[in-house]
């Protein structure tokens, strides 16, 4: 305890000793000690700074060296290629005097490819004289070749010209392009070794001025050590008489030793020491406030690190790859997902963060605008198709963000990249399923008709023509309906690929739907390359098509249109094509058709007349007519066949034949079919009663109206709402309609027979007239063909087919119906051979409801009505 | 008394201008036109008549490009450098520009021929500029110093002008220089003619060198004239017109065709005759000049007979006959003791508005810009391109000099003096130059006599114009008989 300077003694204060001269304050002591770390930090940082920029400088010099030379490569590549594009085209040149112009054009190209080389030549010699000399080599050779086309171009001998660009000079490109190739894969590996020795030495550079830091900061601390051991001993007195007055201890004054502040202090706590204890208090109140706030900092502090935690867990586990950058474009931190899309560690360096293009053309662009970007300090974002190192390509959206402080000055660059390459490729099959027809993975309407609006612009541009074909298979259906829609199927993918190959690979072929097909022919100089192509394909689909084994035989119709001859927009050449198609439809299939005058003029009358229709009924203009149907036995009335009769204000009677094959192929024959049958029921009620017994009415029901929904309910309704009797309302159908839709049509009679509704074959005769129809559907009469029975007076022939005729229906139990029936000579023959039911213009023709009754109800009793 | 000025004085006073041109300085008038072009664009601009971004669609064939935008297209850039205005151009088909007009192309300038201004006018395909030359001060003159070269043929019909004059078509007859100097041919071209081998002057002098000079087994035709049916007309009418004295009409006054003529059947044979000294398929569809050219150009032929773009492509880098051709006048006939020849205006590739441009003012304002004395000499002074020599000054440039030779441009400056107007000169002009290129096809391939063909067309000719109306037919024949350039 002696040995304390500070020690406790008697009640007397040590007086402090001497001031020397140079007094060694703790300022001083502790300025030179901070003068010392200040200067070794620095020394610190100035390396670190000079080892950072050699860093950065080598870094540059590697990417330098690597972009330059390929920059220059490409460059040769590029000239190198438009020359040879140059010397392609001209052979192709239409005029002579055009010739010039792609002689000059040529020639600039030479000496600006002659500029370009000799410098890269001469760097290149350098490194590989090898490969600068083949390049010399060939590009003379090449050279050579050029002006050779050149000389060929002035004496007008294209033939020759295009015998060297096919020969010689395309073997010269060849090699040039190869050398160039090669220069630039050695380019890469070469500056790819570059860069990583740039690395390594970084890194070396990096660990040097960590250990260097250390070392500084280890002989700043020993420092430190030193120093505060020397003051420790003596604060330590202060603090135990401090400790004491802090604990109320009844301390005596405390002995100065040395000349320093830490002296100066002792007696400043000697003077302090009384006044202390009266303050005590105070400060104690004091404390407690101060320890209330700290613990209140203390929580807000845990909550701003929770959710700081929080926080960077959602950056650590975003799918979305994150790097973060500072200012400097150093990265400071990337999260998993960023390794995980570019499929490599994150780099030092932003500047160096985007991985390799899937395609360079493509990517250089989007690569310059981010660079740019980047050095701006701005806000971007775009998509890319990225390469990994492991060469799996994928599609990346990449978004380039800066991160302010709470200045508003660029803090950090944030940058994001997410592989989107599911989306870009949902993308693209949502655009592929938009174009193309997923049977035959042919273009669809959407995409032929864009095919179809560039082909006429082409053309438009170029003088030429082009040529539209719409092509319609002849008997799909029927293979459709008999084999069903996998066959169908079938038989469309191998149409489709008969079509294809009758075509050129720049033609168009495309699927419209259903079984029609769109060819479009570009650059036709006249109709007749056309006309061969048409023949190719109807000569294409000669061949049967083998379906699940079977053969079957599927022929081509084909209309054709040209532009700009038989219209200027796509549309109308589609119509056009269209209606010529139908034109070779009626021209007996497996047939092409041009369109032509006549067709237009047809297609017009007929929207003209289905105009007129479409308003007919409506305006009154539609009138039923009926012809009576007698008993062969007694001559005797038994009913009456309802005829639709169209009398129009302008063009007067309008024959049966014109207007409704109009109106079947509009679809109004469903809505005037129904008119009609209710309008034939009517009256035929009203006979019914008139004559109070029975009366036959015969409707005819086409196709369309088989075809369309509700035909049954309709006839269900009617019968219903007029109360008709079985057998007295009979359906009259033709052949045609078998053959379309055997099944549904098979199940509408049997539910039109079980309603009590008849069934007839029309025109019996004049069609296949095949026995097995009789069999297969649940026919109740059979109409014998006017044709047949106008000619029984002097044909052998068909006297002997009505007879049979009769016969076959007899033994089926069918009632027949002999229509046209316009002699006695012919009425008696036909009784004599017991045909039921007489029909004819020597009974008597169509007259209109009012007509017939006073002709035919009124005054005339009914007949019994035939089994 | 006028045809007989026509005869001796013209060519004369062409070559003395020419010859005096060469002494005088560079006119005061260069460079003015296009000035007061851009000047007025510029207004345009100004008073918002135009629309700043405007861009003019121009329609050209592709042998016109490095003539109307300069080589490398610096024309092009000179222009939109000017008035900020940018040139759209686009290649239209090397066809008749009624044909192309028909369909709206969208185009604001184009190029036509000579012989086809009545139909297009007629047809109301093309805009009568009178208005805008009158607007702009643009005169037609035909000054010695830099007028346009005979602007009556190149850009009136009647009294109304619908073409800028932009290219000089007119036919000469180039001949090898080496084989008329080569003395072995001359003994034996005298030898079997008995007189001196030369460049003929009369179509039966012309026929007999051909027959002299084709050698199909050594590589040498006769000639290599075009026989395609587009266009045969053109080879056709020197012989035709130069078959009477002063000239031989197509019709009478009352618009009887001429042609089923002793005179119109010799024309035919004549032009039938080179047939037989031309190679193998000459007469095939398609064998245009595009056929015929090279051959002269590889040597492979005698003669042959093209427009002053002829002597540019055989004076080319390249050409065979570079500096062993002439180019002489093309040949006629004789009339009492005195020889008479006959030119008319082929092909020519002056500019048109179509009534459809949307930007007509601005196409007429470019169009006067680009055949200003000192713009245009720089046009015409390229190696490619079928724009030839169109103004007076232009004769006299040394680039142009240098491209088509001295020699083809005083032929071609004294050939002027007996060119009468392209065609027919009619509305209707389509038709009739149709009917008689089919016929006179037909008897170049041999499927019909001269004499057939000359009546097959009279009575084509007979029907077009009871289809027109003759009377309305027979007054523009009669007027277009007076007017300045007709066939007076």
């Amino acid at each position: 305890m002696s040995a304390q300077p500070y020690q406790s003694g008697p009640a007397t204060v040590q007086a402090p000793p001497a001031r020397r001269r140079f007094r060694q304050s703790l300022l001083v002591r502790l300025s030179i000690m901070f003068a010392l770390g200040g200067l070794l930090v620095a020394v610190i940082l100035l390396f670190g700074n000079r080892v950072l920029d050699d860093a950065k400088q080598r870094l540059e010099n590697a990417v330098i060296r690597q972009v330059q030379p390929l920059a220059a490569t490409h460059r040769l590549q590029m000239r190198s290629n438009d020359l040879r594009t140059l010397e392609l085209e001209l052979p192709m040149v239409r005029d002579f005097f055009a010739l010039p112009q792609y002689v000059g054009r040529i020639q600039s190209e030479i000496d600006a490819m002659s500029a370009e080389l000799t410098p890269f030549t001469a760097v290149l010699a350098q490194g590989r004289p090898d490969d600068a000399r083949r390049l010399e080599e060939h590009w003379q050779r090449y050279r050579g070749d050029l002006e050779e086309i050149i000389r060929h171009a002035g004496a007008m001998d294209l033939a020759a010209a295009e015998n060297v660009t096919s020969t010689r000079s395309r073997s010269a490109h060849a090699a040039i392009s190869s050398i160039l190739r090669d220069l630039v894969s050695a380019t890469e590996l070469a500056s790819t070794e570059a860069y990583r020795q740039a690395q390594q030495e970084q890194q070396r550079q990096q660990r040097f001025f960590l250990a260097l830091s250390f070392g500084g900061f280890v002989f700043l601390a020993v420092g430190l050590l030193i120093f505060a051991r020397s003051l420790s001993r003596r604060i330590r007195t202060l603090r135990d008489a401090a400790t004491g007055l802090a604990a109320g201890e009844d301390r005596e004054p405390i002995a100065i030793s040395g000349d320093d502040e830490i002296a100066d202090l002792g007696m400043a706590f000697n003077a302090m020491q009384d006044r202390v204890v009266s303050r005590e208090r105070s400060l104690r109140a004091a404390r407690e406030e101060l320890e209330e706030r700290v613990t209140r900092r203390t929580h807000a502090l845990a909550a701003a690190n929770a959710r700081l935690w929080m926080l960077s867990q959602a950056v650590e586990q975003n799918p979305i790859g994150v790097l973060i950058a500072n200012i400097d474009r150093r990265v400071e931190y990337a999260n998993p997902a960023y390794v995980r899309v570019t499929g490599r560690p994150a780099d030092t360096q932003l500047t160096g963060s985007l991985p390799d293009a899937a395609d360079l053309e493509r990517s250089r662009e989007i690569d310059a605008a981010f660079r740019m970007a980047l050095l701006a300090g701005q806000d971007w974002e775009g998509e890319r198709r990225s390469r990994r190192p492991d060469n799996s390509e994928y599609w990346e959206h990449l978004r380039l963000v800066t991160v302010r402080n709470e200045q508003g000055r660029p803090a950090h660059l944030l940058l994001m990249r997410e592989d989107i390459s599911q989306r870009r490729m949902q993308e693209e099959k949502v655009a592929y399923q938009a174009y193309y027809d997923s049977l035959t993975a042919l273009p669809n309407r959407t995409l032929a008709l864009d095919r179809l609006q560039q082909a006429t612009s082409h053309a438009g541009r170029e003088g030429s023509k082009c040529a539209v074909m719409f092509i319609d298979l002849d008997n799909f259906k029927q293979i459709n309906d008999t084999l069903g829609h996998v066959a169908g199927d079938e038989l469309l993918c191998q149409a489709a690929e008969r079509l294809r190959s009758a075509v050129r690979a720049e033609d168009t072929v495309a699927r419209l739907g259903g079984d029609e097909f769109l060819v479009i022919l570009g650059g036709v100089s006249h109709a007749s390359d056309a006309d061969a192509v048409a023949s190719k394909i109807i000569h294409a689909f000669a061949p049967l098509f083998q379906i699940d084994g079977r053969e079957f035989g599927a022929s081509p119709s084909i209309g054709v249109s040209l532009y700009p001859d038989d219209g200027a927009e796509p549309a109308v050449l589609l119509r056009n094509a269209d209606l010529a198609m139908y034109e070779a439809k009626e021209a007996g299939r497996n047939t092409f058709r041009f369109f032509n005058q006549k067709i237009h003029d047809d297609s017009v009358a007929r929207m003209e007349m289905e105009r007129q229709l479409r308003g007919a009924l409506e305006r009154g203009e539609l009138e039923v007519h009926f012809q009576p149907l007698v008993s062969a036995r007694d001559g005797q009335l038994v009913g009456a066949e309802a005829l639709l009769r169209w009398t129009h204000p302008v063009l007067g009677r309008v024959p049966p034949d014109r207007f409704i094959p109009v109106a079947e192929q509009s679809d109004l024959i469903v809505s005037i079919g129904s008119w009609v049958l209710d309008e034939a029921c009517a009256q035929a009620a009203r006979w019914r009663k008139a004559r109070n017994g029975a009366f036959i009415i015969a409707v005819n029901v086409s196709p369309r109206q088989f075809s369309s929904p509700g035909l049954v309910d309709t006839i269900r309704a009617c019968v219903d709402k007029y109360a008709i009797p079985h057998g007295q309302l009979e359906i009259e159908v033709t052949e045609g309609l078998l053959i379309r839709n055997p099944g549904e049509v098979r199940d509408a009679m049997l539910a039109l027979e079980a309603i009590g509704v008849t069934v007839a074959l029309d025109d019996f005769g004049t069609g296949y007239s095949s026995l097995s129809y009789l069999r297969a559907f649940p026919f109740h009469t059979i109409k014998i063909d006017r044709s047949f029975i106008r000619d029984l007076s002097d044909d052998a022939e068909d006297c002997a087919l009505v007879v049979a005729a009769i016969r076959m229906a007899r033994a089926l139990g069918l009632k027949v119906v002999a229509e046209g029936v316009e002699t006695e000579m012919q009425s008696r023959f036909l009784t004599r051979q017991e045909s039921d039911v007489l029909q004819g213009y020597l009974f008597g023709p169509p007259i209109a409801a009012k007509d017939f009754f006073v002709d035919w109800v009124q005054n005339r009793p009914g007949a019994e009505l035939p089994a | 008394m006028y045809s007989l000025l026509r005869k001796h004085l013209f060519p004369l006073l062409a070559v003395l201008t020419m010859a005096g041109g060469a002494l005088l300085p560079a006119p005061a008038t260069s460079g003015e036109q296009a000035d007061r072009a851009v000047a007025a664009v510029q207004k345009l601009l100004a008073s918002g008549h135009v629309a700043p971004g405007t861009r003019l669609h121009l329609g050209f064939k592709q042998g016109n490009i490095d003539a109307f935008l300069g080589r490398d297209l610096t024309l092009q850039k000179e222009w939109e450098n000017l008035t900020g205005i940018v040139l759209d151009a686009q290649i239209v088909p090397q066809q008749s520009v009624r044909q192309t007009l028909q369909n709206d192309t969208g185009v604001d300038i184009t190029v036509a021929r000579n012989h086809e201004y009545p139909d297009l006018l007629a047809e109301g395909l093309v805009t009568d500029l009178t208005p805008l030359y009158a607007e702009y001060g643009f005169q037609l003159d035909d000054n010695a110093t830099d007028g346009f070269i005979r602007p009556d043929l190149q850009a009136w019909v009647g009294e109304r002008a619908v073409a800028i004059p932009a290219d000089g078509d007119i036919v000469l007859l180039y001949l090898r220089r080496d084989l008329l100097d080569s003395p072995q041919e001359q003994a034996a071209f005298r030898k079997t003619y008995g007189r001196a081998l030369a460049a003929p002057k009369t179509w039966a002098e012309y026929e007999d060198l051909l027959r002299f000079f084709h050698r199909p087994t050594q590589g040498l035709y006769g000639c290599a004239e075009e026989r395609d049916q587009e266009g045969a007309w053109m080879y056709w009418m020197p012989r035709f017109l130069s078959a009477t004295s002063p000239y031989q009409a197509l019709f009478d006054a009352q618009m009887r065709p001429l042609l089923d003529t002793p005179v119109g059947v010799a024309a035919t044979e004549s032009y039938i005759a080179a047939v037989k000294y031309s190679a193998p398929g000459t007469t095939d569809n398609g064998r245009g000049y595009n056929f015929v050219l090279p051959l002269f150009a590889q040597g492979k032929a005698f003669a042959t007979i093209f427009t002053v773009a002829g002597a540019k492509l055989f004076n080319g880098e390249g050409s065979a006959v570079r500096g062993k051709f002439i180019t002489v006048a093309i040949p006629g006939y004789r009339h009492g003791g005195q020889l008479l020849h006959r030119n008319t205006p082929i092909y020519g590739n002056n500019l048109v508005i179509p009534k459809s441009a949307k930007n007509a003012k601005l196409a007429f304002l470019y169009a006067m810009w680009l055949t200003d004395p000192d713009i245009s000499a720089r046009s015409i002074g390229v190696t490619g391109g079928f724009a030839d020599p169109y103004r007076w000054s232009h004769l006299r440039d040394a680039r142009i000099r240098e491209i088509y030779t001295a020699e083809a441009l005083e032929t071609f400056a004294g050939e002027w003096a007996t060119t009468l107007p392209a065609g027919t000169g009619l509305r209707g002009d389509g038709d009739y130059l149709a009917a008689l290129d089919r016929n006179l096809t037909a008897a170049a391939r041999g499927e019909i006599g001269a004499h057939e063909a000359m009546k097959r067309t009279s009575a084509e000719w007979e029907a077009i114009t009871e289809r027109l109306g003759r009377a309305e037919q027979v007054r523009q024949w009669q007027a277009s008989r007076k007017r300045p350039g007709g066939r007076s």
